[in-house]
């Protein structure tokens, strides 16, 4: 089944043909997510309305650290396997990935100021956040630090592989240190902890950020195939 | 209106974190457009011209 889908035009085939469905599902999803989530979830008993940046605060956290696993993965696959598929798609999620990490940093800050009353505390779950988005930098700048693309693909997917270290300690920080951040409330022994008139929207926005990263790293991959064949042809002995 | 904008007391910390996802992410899909566009574009052109080379030597 790898090999099936690891030939590049025909993923990139079946990758176009989601993508309209993905968009659908990304703006429908998205809109009643944030809908409900601004004008029907109700304010929170400790929080007030602050607690609405978890709308956009925790989805970007889950698809910045489900992004760094699948980083890892296509890591994994490129060392072992020199599968350029596996580079392309790592390079692809790679600044989404940072986006949306970053996105959690800001949305976090925003939230934490007048919660915490701090922009910014070196608290374990911060702290390791920021380590996964220099990760994703440092894969960036690594990925396309050489003069032929190809050569930053092997060191890349080893620094990526390397920083997988981190995925667990992002996710458990909050269970293995007295962090200030509060522990987990949806993936949690004993279901969520939180009430269905916030759950909702909170899942509404989650499969519409899934969708959205989803798209984005598509269409990464569509260009940067493109560019590959581009490479190619000019390489080809006649090509300009 | 002016009372759902404030949330509470809030309303910095919230519109400023929505719009900065909005610009974020906004901005990582009309990059993420236009590159694939503009490298299909170049393929399309490159194709055409290699494809029309053989003709123009003849």
């Amino acid at each position: 089944m790898f090999d099936y889908f690891a030939n590049p035009s025909r993923f990139m085939r079946i990758a176009n043909r989601l993508l309209l469905p993905l968009v659908i599902l990304s703006v429908i999803t998205g809109i009643i997510g944030l809908y409900l989530g601004l004008f029907f979830a109700p304010a929170d008993y400790q929080q007030g309305d602050a607690v609405r940046i978890i709308y956009i605060h925790v989805p970007s956290a889950w698809l910045a650290l489900f992004g760094y696993v699948g980083l890892g993965l296509c890591g994994l696959f490129y060392v072992v396997w020199r599968h350029p598929l596996a580079d392309i798609a790592a390079r692809a999620i790679a600044p989404v990935g940072a986006v949306f990490a970053l996105l959690t940093l800001v949305t976090g800050a925003l939230w934490g100021k007048p919660m915490w009353g701090a922009w910014w505390v070196w608290d374990a779950r911060l702290t390791s956040m920021l380590i996964l988005f220099f990760f994703y930098l440092g894969f960036i700048a690594l990925a396309n630090g050489f003069d032929r693309a190809e050569r930053g693909s092997r060191p890349a997917a080893l620094l990526a592989l390397v920083g997988m270290i981190n995925v667990p300690i992002v996710k458990f920080s909050v269970d293995w240190w007295n962090t200030l951040h509060q522990p987990a409330s949806l993936l949690r022994s004993g279901g969520p902890a939180i009430d269905s008139s916030m759950l909702t929207p909170l899942i509404l926005t989650l499969i519409a950020a899934h969708a959205y990263f989803a798209i984005l790293v598509i269409l990464r991959m569509r260009a940067l195939l493109t560019e590959r064949r581009l490479a190619a042809l000019m390489l080809r002995p006649g090509g300009d | 209106m002016a009372e759902f904008f404030d949330m509470g007391g809030f309303g910095n910390y919230i519109w400023g974190s929505y719009g900065f996802a909005v610009i974020c992410l906004g901005w990582l899909n009309y990059a993420s457009w236009r590159k694939a566009k503009t490298k299909a574009e170049q393929l399309a052109i490159l194709q055409s011209g290699t494809h029309a080379s053989p003709k123009t030597s003849e």
